[in-house]
């Protein structure tokens, strides 16, 4: 199996379940139509919950695949197009697609013939890459839509667009790590809260995908009421997050959001390396948080620690190298030839570690 | 025309040496390692070639002269320490200039003499042999990196043949390779060295498996006969499961490291057998030291057991045969090792204990290895699902036997013809003709590595 394989299998895990409960959150109604394999296989749990599903594909073989995907579930596969659905009008309480909206479609388009299968106070529910939260209120004032909300997720924990947010993503220790998410169920949990409770609760500054849900109701006021609370969120966005600035925003209280969050990392070693991963990238991205705020002492103490630890790496080892760097001393050390400095490095390690810092005692046992 | 010849500061892997003679007859091997050998002696002779010590062509006076060259330098860096120069310096990159002096200078003292007598030998091989090629098992410790140096500066190709697949980040001074070419066991061990520059590091490495684990396809075939001896010889039951410890040892490398880990994790894992046999498992317990530790180690043990009330009698103490262990054991645990890699190899069910290291240098392993990670609180629950849970055990040697190749290339025992294959991809022309190309290139590495890794940290 491939790194890469080996990564998706635990980040598949946790994608389909945050689909699957933003799905659930999204939908008005039991009688759904989903328009594209992703939501097909995302909708699975709503026909678990007793909905009927229209499974639409583009092609025979799609089809195929559907059945085969939804083998003995209540879901029901149709030839059709999702730019011109195989439906009546307003013959379903929701429509989902997972993967269809992209920038560069006409996406509007494609809004008014999803529409038109929805009944009234019937909902939309999509996903969408960056896109302009004004643009989509103005395109759903022009249709009779109402945002209702627009979810990030996937971020940098679920097969977003992960470059987007945090360094770490693409990095293989970091695909290592996620891997567990397939198998540890702890892992799993701490990363499914912070999509869930903190992921969600932001903008799609932090994550690059979005799940949007429209429903089919004409209401201008309150699309410019949701507008108007997102440019909020975004100003969180955009300064040092806090747990007071995150707070009005969580749909928890504060403290059982920095309970949870701290039982969360302290459950486990591999849980704590997953935080102290995350606060990685985040040093190195542009999104600023108030670690302190969020994390008890304990926590902060011990991530504190590991960040001392690997300062010293870095200041023992740029020394073990850098001494070399002044002139005179590269002359010193050139013999048959050869500049010998770098030779000295590996062992000046330890003995700036040990007797230049103190970290080691020099006495192992 | 000058008699073909390489250097090695291999230190494991000596077998790839005949291989290469063998395809290269008339080389004579100039080995820090293995001509005290007379059986490895004796068959690089019987390949056609000639196996002789490093130092082998340097004279007494030599050697005195090298040192006293060595000597003259750290006299230098005496002087250069104490000087202005050295006080601004440190001063404006915030260094402590005394104590680094200080340290630096006797790090000189130490070292500098017996690498000053390794290039010495090198300039006497390099002047009488058409020299191709310098191979060590590493390139950080003070020889091994000097004898690459110099490679590099002459224009002779050096080949970085890891002692061991690299699990963690390249913390410290492991985040430089002067060598040439490095020689990973398999993808896996490309990992840490593409997270730290892909673009440094991609086309400089190579994946060969390691020729040291050429024999496990062959072992693990011979299991039970195997086991019964090992039974025979350190009287363990062969009615009841082996679970066997591969102890660890801290290089004080990385502040991350700790030093009891030695202590600490034995304790953790004899802690887990403990409450194995307070719950009627019976187990016969195997400690596969580390020869390092043997001076403390069997001292350790006892006391550990002594403490936990553990039956001495069920506890094993070796130093020997790891990979015959590996193979004939009913589980392994071991502490961010290469021995959880051979355990996979051979398909024996493996803990990775875990510890800071773990995380704080990059997970070891990955969920789809087969290598079950734990804590030390959770061992003993591991190791008691591994003993009783037959469909668990089958799987998690399916996924090993799927993972294998990720490890270490092939598993098929051709490593070491790998490895004689790359030697003889970058070796120099056997009448010794330097490459200028090859000479700038590795100059120009070494320098981009030294100025990556001065503003770079992990990321």
């Amino acid at each position: 199996m491939t790194h890469a394989a080996i990564e998706s299998a635990g980040l598949t895990r946790l994608n389909d379940r945050v689909e699957s409960d933003h799905l659930l959150a999204g939908v008005a109604g039991p009688k759904v139509i989903a328009v594209d394999y992703e939501a097909v296989r995302s909708s699975l749990s709503l026909a678990r919950r007793g909905c009927s599903i229209t499974a639409v594909g583009s092609s025979p073989s799609s089809l195929d695949a559907l059945r085969e995907l939804t083998e003995e579930a209540p879901v029901e596969p149709k030839l059709g197009d999702a730019h011109r659905l195989p439906a009546g009008d307003e013959a379903y309480d929701s429509l989902l697609s997972l993967d269809l909206v992209r920038p560069s479609l006409d996406w509007p388009g494609t809004l008014v013939e999803w529409a038109r299968v929805v009944r009234p106070g019937g909902r939309l529910v999509f996903d969408v890459p960056v896109l302009a939260c004004g643009d989509l209120v103005a395109e759903a004032d022009r249709q009779g839509l109402v945002v209702v909300d627009v979810v990030p997720y996937g971020a940098f924990l679920a097969g977003g667009d992960v470059g987007h947010a945090l360094p770490v993503a693409g990095k293989f220790w970091w695909g290592r790590l996620l891997s567990w998410l397939a198998t540890d169920d702890r892992l799993f949990e701490f990363a499914l809260f912070l999509e869930q409770e903190l992921v969600a609760r932001l903008v799609g500054a932090v994550t690059g995908r979005h799940l949007a849900v429209l429903e089919r109701r004409r209401d201008p006021r309150q699309n410019e009421m949701w507008l108007r609370a997102r440019d909020d969120v975004s100003d969180l966005t955009a300064r040092e997050i806090t747990l007071v600035s995150l707070g009005p925003h969580l749909r928890i209280s504060t403290a059982e959001f920095t309970s949870r969050l701290n039982a969360h990392v302290r459950v486990s070693l591999r849980n704590f390396t997953f935080l102290h991963g995350l606060c990685q990238g985040l040093a190195l991205s542009d999104i600023r948080v108030d670690l302190a705020s969020f994390l008890e002492t304990d926590v902060m103490a011990r991530l504190e620690d590991w960040s001392q630890r690997l300062r010293l790496d870095r200041n023992v080892t740029s020394q073990a190298r850098g001494w070399l760097t002044a002139p005179a001393a590269g002359k010193s050390m050139r013999l048959y030839g050869v500049s010998l400095g770098d030779a000295l490095e590996y062992y000046l390690v330890e003995d700036l570690l040990t007797q230049g810092y103190g970290h080691f005692s020099g006495i192992r046992s | 025309m000058s008699r073909p010849a390489i250097v090695s500061l291999l230190w494991k892997d000596l077998g790839v040496l005949e291989s290469f003679v063998r395809d290269n007859p008339r080389t004579r091997v100039f080995a820090a390692q293995g001509s005290e050998d007379p059986e490895l002696v004796s068959a690089i002779a019987a390949a056609g070639g000639e196996l002789l010590p490093l130092h082998g062509l340097l004279f007494a006076h030599d050697v005195t002269r090298a040192k006293a060259k060595a000597m003259a330098r750290v006299a230098r860096l005496e002087t250069f320490f104490g000087g202005e120069e050295w006080a601004r310096y440190s001063s404006d990159h915030g260094w402590p200039e005394e104590r680094l002096g200080v340290l630096v200078t006797r790090r000189a003292q130490t070292d500098l003499p017996e690498i000053a007598t390794a290039l010495a030998a090198l300039d006497r091989i390099d002047s009488l042999h058409a020299l191709r090629l310098v191979i060590v098992n590493e390139d950080w410790t003070p020889r091994c990196r000097a004898v690459v140096l110099w490679a590099n500066e002459h224009g002779v190709p050096s080949l970085h043949l890891g002692h061991s697949l690299d699990l963690c980040d390249p913390y410290t001074a492991h985040g430089r390779v002067m060598s040439t070419t490095m020689a990973v066991f398999g993808d896996r061990g490309t990992e840490p060295y593409l997270d730290a520059d892909a673009d440094m590091f991609a086309p400089r490495i190579r994946v060969t498996g390691n020729p040291a684990w050429d024999s496990y396809p062959q072992v693990v075939q011979e299991r039970e006969t195997i086991r019964a001896e090992l039974a025979a010889t350190h009287g363990c039951s062969l009615s009841l499961p082996w679970v066997m410890f591969a102890t660890t040892w801290t290089t004080n490398q990385t502040a991350f490291t700790e030093e009891n880990v030695y202590g600490s994790t034995l304790r953790q894992f004899l802690t887990a057998c403990k409450a194995l046999v307070d719950a009627d498992r019976q187990i016969c317990i195997v400690i596969k030291d580390r020869v390092p530790n043997q001076a403390f180690g069997r001292v350790r043990l006892a006391e550990i057991v002594s403490e936990l009330g553990l039956d001495p009698d069920h506890v094993t103490y070796t130093l020997d045969d790891i990979e015959k262990w590996v193979v004939a054991v009913d589980v392994v645990v071991s502490v961010f090792s290469n021995v959880s890699v051979e355990a996979l190899l051979a398909s024996t069910p493996a803990i990775n204990l875990v510890t800071t290291m773990d995380g704080a240098l990059g997970p070891p392993f990955d969920a789809d290895s087969g290598i079950v990670e734990a804590e030390g609180h959770e061992l003993a629950a591991a190791l008691e699902k591994i003993l009783s849970d037959d469909d668990y055990r089958d799987r998690l040697r399916e996924q090993m036997r799927q993972a294998a190749p990720r490890y270490n290339l092939g598993f098929d025992g051709s490593a070491t013809a790998r490895v004689v294959e790359l030697m003889e991809e970058l070796a120099l022309p056997a009448d010794g003709r330097r490459r200028p190309l090859q000479t700038l290139i590795a100059r120009i590495s070494a320098g981009w590595s030294a100025i990556v890794s001065l503003v770079g940290g992990r990321l």
